[in-house]
């Protein structure tokens, strides 16, 4: 389809001169066109912007879009090439460890923090030097090879999700950076209540709860009682959230077929390379999601004027002040489903589609293995353990991070109760206790 | 320019040593970064060599080997172009403690041989015996005890033909903890701990000292299971004067 204008020439005439970006989105690009689903579709198009490069009227126009744009009425995607290089930055460094818990990044939140802030102030030069040493020992063949199939597959994870959009025939579907630093946080309470409870709906229909706070996710309770005044009050904003989640879950079930159909074409007949692609699918999508959680945190506290040094530290600042609870909705951001969630979801979907480990009894699954980094090179069975029990400890990692998110989220829709009550009582302490890193680190190490 | 650049980045560097004192990793991460951007800058590919394998050692040492394994792969790419062959393998062993250090022991092994072979064909023994000792521990690593003894002794050898007290240490420690989980013969044992608590102990950090103080205890109760009628506390003075209560007081 022709966009007959000039910022639509530009975005058709413009293409990334970055090869890694190319190459990778070659790649997505064609699993994508090449999917069942795309058979419901008469016209696929993809643009790139590059904001160094584009004119202020890309810049300005609704083509523009920091990261992942679906727009049904120009049958496209649009892709940020900076997103990309982001997303690439995230897979390279995380993939510098062969294994999950030898990662520098998970000691502390500060390691976390500073990555994220050195690869931003820094962002080309560090990019450079990453793919000047390609590493990524634990998937056994190539290392750059092996980088560019994992960044495929996070380049996958979210354009296939845009495309579900299309296919879902929703008019636009937007992955936007979920604390926009250039804006100002959240500090409408009403916004914050109604955003936060849909928030707990969710996260409590995927089973990620709250002990001790049960009552938020009825809608009995006396706290969703003063929520729904709230709602009511919003009515727009509320419709608007529920058909934004409807959308959401839609554009990611087709997302995760997509990719599940991806796997098993790649690896063919071949166990060997079809777990090495789930390994490397679910390494990147937990390396990418955790980047941006922990970039998206340090960036909120950024915007509320604080440096973020661990998640005990941001504890005590949520203490402080109930309001942050409300600018808090900000780190939830208002196109998608929390990034955490999404990326949990998608990876239990996927691994699901290609192994038969939650089929088990549970005494007989475990995520661990004895099995060594060092001893896989030669042996296919052990190999295949070791990626296996890679991709878990991914997986059961992110579930365990999303416990701050769900704490906020649990605060952030009882605020208006909260609110009501210290009305009546006076100052009420509630403290929340975010787990640092390291901790949500020893607690995998418990999990069977 | 370049002595600019080699300024800003050592102080970069300094600074980040600062933050990490300050308990603030994740400013040290940032200003380590800076660090290897000017070292970067460095036009001079000596001078620029001679930056990144000091920054690489330093962030290997505080703990960011994701940046000390780059920072050692560009130095031991600048010493092949130079032509540097033994800084090249002094470099690969940076690069191979980064890689431990990161979890990819294939890769670190890899380093350490590569190293290895380049000492022993210079006859540059006490390197040799350093990449020796650092090869062993990925055999202790992988549970090959006999191998990463056998190692160890032979790292004392080349550490006779050419002394130097720090990698010897590291082989005696290492050496005191395989022979206690191989039952090693006592005596062998003893003399090993003998020679490490004589010569290495006082200049030991807080740690190893620790570390060094149980593996003697566990010794002493072997010793005493041996001969029952010798006083361990005896047999701690004679043997080891510095772990001696007499000493420590």
């Amino acid at each position: 389809m022709q966009i007959q204008n000039s910022v639509g020439q530009e975005l058709e005439a413009y293409s990334s001169s970055d090869a890694v970006a190319n190459d990778v989105l070659q790649r997505a690009w064609t699993a994508i066109t090449q999917s069942e689903a795309m058979a419901t579709l008469d016209e696929l198009h993809l643009f790139v912007i590059n904001p160094d490069v584009a004119s202020r009227e890309l810049l300005a126009s609704e083509y523009y879009t920091d990261n992942l744009l679906a727009m049904r009425n120009r049958k496209a995607i649009i892709v940020n090439e900076r997103f990309l290089l982001s997303v690439e930055m995230a897979v390279r460094s995380f993939a510098q460890s062969a294994s999950l818990l030898k990662s520098p990044y998970l000691r502390e939140d500060q390691q976390l923090f500073g990555l994220v802030r050195r690869t931003a102030e820094d962002f080309k030069r560090t990019l450079r030097r990453l793919r000047q040493y390609p590493q990524n020992p634990g998937a056994m063949m190539d290392q750059e090879e092996a980088i560019r199939q994992e960044m495929t597959m996070v380049a996958l994870f979210f354009l296939a999700h845009e495309f579900g959009h299309l296919v879902g025939g929703h008019a636009i579907g937007q992955f936007s950076t979920f604390v926009d630093p250039h804006l100002p946080v959240e500090r409408r309470i009403d916004a914050a209540v109604v955003r936060l409870c849909r928030h707990v709906d969710e996260f409590a229909k995927y089973k990620f709860s709250l002990p001790g706070f049960k009552q938020v996710e009825k809608t009995d309770s006396e706290q969703r009682r003063v929520a729904k005044q709230f709602q009511d009050r919003n009515k727009n904003l509320y419709d608007r959230e529920e058909v934004f989640f409807r959308n959401e879950a839609e554009a990611d079930d087709v997302a995760n077929r997509l990719m599940a159909e991806y796997l098993t074409k790649l690896g063919g007949s071949n166990d060997d390379e079809r777990q090495r692609s789930l390994y490397l699918l679910v390494c990147g999508i937990f390396s990418v999601s955790l980047y941006m959680w922990y970039r998206d945190l340090d960036a909120f506290m950024q915007a509320i004027g604080l440096v973020a040094l661990s998640q005990s530290q941001f504890q005590l600042l949520m203490m402080e002040d109930r309001q942050r609870y409300v600018n808090a909705a900000s780190l939830f951001g208002t196109h998608h489903r929390f990034t955490l969630l999404r990326a949990a979801l998608a990876t239990e979907a996927i691994m699901r589609s290609q192994t038969m480990w939650f089929d088990l009894p549970p005494e007989k699954r475990s995520i661990h293995t004895e099995v060594q980094p060092a001893t896989i090179a030669d042996d296919a069975i052990a190999r295949s353990e070791w990626w296996l029990s890679e991709c878990l400890q991914r997986y059961s990692l992110l579930c365990i991070c999303m416990d701050t998110a769900v704490k906020i989220a649990y605060m952030g829709c009882s605020t208006g109760w909260i609110r009501d009550i210290e009305a009546r009582q006076g100052p009420k302490l509630f403290m929340m206790n975010f787990e640092p890193i390291n901790k949500s680190v020893n607690m995998l190490m418990r999990i069977r | 320019m370049d002595q600019q650049n080699i300024e800003q980045s050592r102080a970069a560097a300094n600074q980040g040593i600062s933050a990490i004192k300050d308990g603030r990793n994740d400013e040290a991460s940032q200003l380590f970064n800076s660090a290897l951007g000017y070292a970067d800058d460095i036009v001079n590919d000596r001078a620029r060599r001679d930056e990144l394998s000091a920054l690489a050692a330093l962030f290997d040492m505080c703990g960011f080997p994701d940046l000390g394994v780059m920072a050692a792969q560009e130095a031991v790419d600048l010493d092949r172009t130079l032509a540097l062959d033994s800084l090249t393998a002094q470099d690969l062993l940076e690069v191979g403690n980064a890689q431990m250090a990161l979890g990819n022991k294939i890769e670190a092994g890899k380093c350490f041989r590569e190293a290895l072979d380049t000492f022993l064909r210079r006859e540059e023994y006490a390197n040799a015996a350093s990449a020796n000792t650092n090869l062993s521990g990925i055999f202790a690593d992988d549970g090959d005890m006999l191998k990463a003894r056998a190692m160890l002794k032979t790292s004392l050898e080349y550490l006779k033909k050419a002394p130097f007290d720090n990698t010897e240490m590291q082989t005696r420690l290492g050496l005191l903890q395989i022979m206690e989980f191989t039952n090693d013969d006592l005596e062998e044992s003893m003399a090993n701990a003998r020679e490490l608590c004589s010569r290495f102990f006082r200049s030991m950090d807080p740690q190893r000292k620790d570390a060094t103080r149980q593996f003697v205890a566990r010794l002493g109760k072997r010793y005493k299971a041996a001969h029952p009628k010798t006083s361990t506390t005896t047999w701690m003075a004679k043997n080891f004067p510095a772990l001696s209560r007499k000493a420590r007081s």
